[in-house]
């Protein structure tokens, strides 16, 4: 199961970015401001020390909302390079809140770029700050997204960007936190609104 | 580009180090994946039982749930209530709130009157917190702290002196109170409050330090002391505390802990470990189905010899009878 969405993940990225052949629209430089504003769903649960894989209503957390900015520039007429701010919340079955904050530094690729359809593979890297019952704690990030986006008119488009986050909460082995050591799995899905220039 | 390659640096570096969580006993997703549906009054503290009436606090206020019924008495939003207690007599609930203007006060339920009224007594102010033993502890602008007992709203014990002078931290056991912290030396000391006849024969003893996480009299005159690492000691038995038993599987707060006989039970992520006073020692699941495990606030006695009142903070309140670690007894468990 763990190795099945892993898998999955990356052949969306791979079939996706061979079933596209575009002529390139943006030029080294351009700049790309965002919003974005939808849903955040928990995948998975993964307690290495304790070999406990959890999915579903296991994770004990609801479907939650995600929101963000970014910014982001050509470096390339296909690359762009930028960073995120983004807000997350889930509520745990209990119904206290578990938020994060997630500070990202993201490459995007243009698989498809034509003027007036965008197609982005982006990978993120960068850290969160996760707040749940009064405790806080900071874990590193990466975040794989894909976002078909449709431009309204020269500078405005919208989109959907679908997401995969996974952090890392990981304790020493001399830790009496060892076996809470867990690597997370959640997918935010979100509407975005997108301006370039 | 060299922008980038600095950006890029400086993350990778950040990854290295961020994973951090200081703060908490357990891992923050642990606690998410052991949390339970709240099915009953959310349990914030076990206050204990009395005429078959169990008695807590909860988010906003203060219950008594019998098998029939549950009832709120003291109704709090604000100020909140930050910790309760039954004064030793039973006539009343002392608890102790915090205002919006972050002060804090005393006050006083009478179960006769059916009336709760503040307490202003010198004893009362600093108040830090208010144990469910009719232990409270205060302390001072210039540090000193006084470890006091509620025998009734008109007759606080404060002859108990401390040598302590920073908390660290405080455990609490059913007669005792266990304080852990430093002294004005900034030597490490334990000091343990107990009495064994009622509150004129309070005692303090000096124990050796270790990092308490709990700790429970057994009946024979000792008791049995867990540490961080999982350690278990008797005082009873020699001065230098060496280790009598070492159990797995332990939560880090021992606040469920509680005595049949000559035996201790510690809770576990799975399991009780009953730990006799000769450091015998047992793994023994009580009947509780494992999420229930994790959701039991405390184990406070019922009266009857060998039962016990189990709170739990989402799940409800079982009272649990017939536990006998001799013959590795669970005994049986009935929700009230």
């Amino acid at each position: 199961m763990k190795k099945s969405i892993l898998v999955t993940i990356i052949m969306i990225f791979l079939f996706t970015g061979i079933g596209f052949a575009s002529t390139n629209y943006y030029e080294i430089g351009d700049q790309t401001f965002t919003f974005q504003a939808g849903i955040d769903k928990s995948l998975f649960l993964y307690f290495p020390v304790t070999d406990e894989f959890l999915t579903g209503e296991n994770t004990k957390t609801d479907l939650g909302g995600y929101g963000s900015i970014s910014y982001s520039s050509f470096f390339t007429p296909s690359l762009s390079l930028g960073g995120e701010l983004g807000y997350s919340f889930n509520y745990s079955i209990e119904r206290k809140l578990l938020t994060t904050v997630p500070m990202l530094a993201k490459l995007n690729y243009y698989l498809v770029q034509n003027g007036k359809f965008d197609l982005t593979a982006g990978v993120g890297l960068g850290i969160s700050f996760t707040r749940y019952d009064e405790n806080l704690f900071v874990t590193p990030l990466i975040q794989l997204s894909l976002t078909p986006s449709y431009f309204i008119t020269e500078n405005w488009g919208i989109g959907v960007e679908a997401s995969f986050a996974n952090s890392y909460e990981f304790y020493g082995s001399n830790s009496t936190k060892h076996d809470d050591s867990v690597i997370t799995g959640f997918m935010p899905i979100s509407l975005k609104m997108s301006y370039r220039h | 580009m060299k922008k980038y390659s600095l950006l890029i640096i400086v993350l990778i570096i950040l990854v290295g180090f961020v994973s951090c969580n200081l703060d908490s006993e357990r891992g923050i997703y642990r606690s998410i994946t052991e949390s339970s549906e709240i099915t009953s009054t959310r349990v914030t503290q076990a206050l204990g039982y009395e005429d078959n009436m169990a008695y807590f606090l909860s988010d906003d206020g203060i219950y008594s749930k019998s098998n029939s019924s549950e009832s709120i008495k003291i109704v709090s939003k604000t100020p909140s209530i930050l910790s309760a207690s039954f004064t030793y007599d039973k006539n009343d609930i002392l608890f102790l709130t915090n205002t919006t203007s972050n002060e804090t006060k005393v006050y006083a339920y009478n179960f006769t009157a059916v009336n709760w009224t503040e307490r202003v007594e010198n004893e009362f102010e600093n108040t830090k917190v208010i144990f469910n033993n009719s232990f409270f502890i205060t302390q001072d602008g210039d540090n000193t702290i006084k470890i006091k007992f509620i025998e009734d709203v008109s007759n606080v014990i404060t002859s108990l002196s401390s040598s302590i002078t920073t908390l660290t931290k405080v455990l609490t056991s059913e007669d005792s109170i266990l304080v852990l912290g430093e002294n004005a030396s900034e030597d490490e000391i334990a000091e343990l409050y107990s009495y064994t006849s009622g509150p004129s024969s309070i005692a303090k003893t000096s124990i050796t330090y270790k990092n308490y996480i709990g700790f429970e009299y057994y009946t024979g005159g000792g008791y049995l002391l867990i540490d961080d690492e999982n350690n278990v000691y008797n005082n009873n038995v020699d001065t230098t505390y060496s280790i009598e038993a070492t159990v797995t599987d332990l939560y880090t707060q021992q606040l469920a802990s509680f005595s049949v006989n000559e035996y201790v039970y510690f809770k576990g992520e799975n399991y009780f470990h009953p730990v006799k006073s000769d450091g015998t020692n047992k793994e023994l699941n009580l009947g509780f189905a494992k999420k229930l495990q994790a959701d039991i606030v405390d184990i406070l006695p019922e009266g009857n010899l060998n039962t016990f009142i189990v709170f739990t903070r989402n799940s409800g309140i079982y009272k649990l009878s017939g536990v006998d670690p001799t013959v590795d007894s669970s005994g049986t468990v009935v929700e009230i």
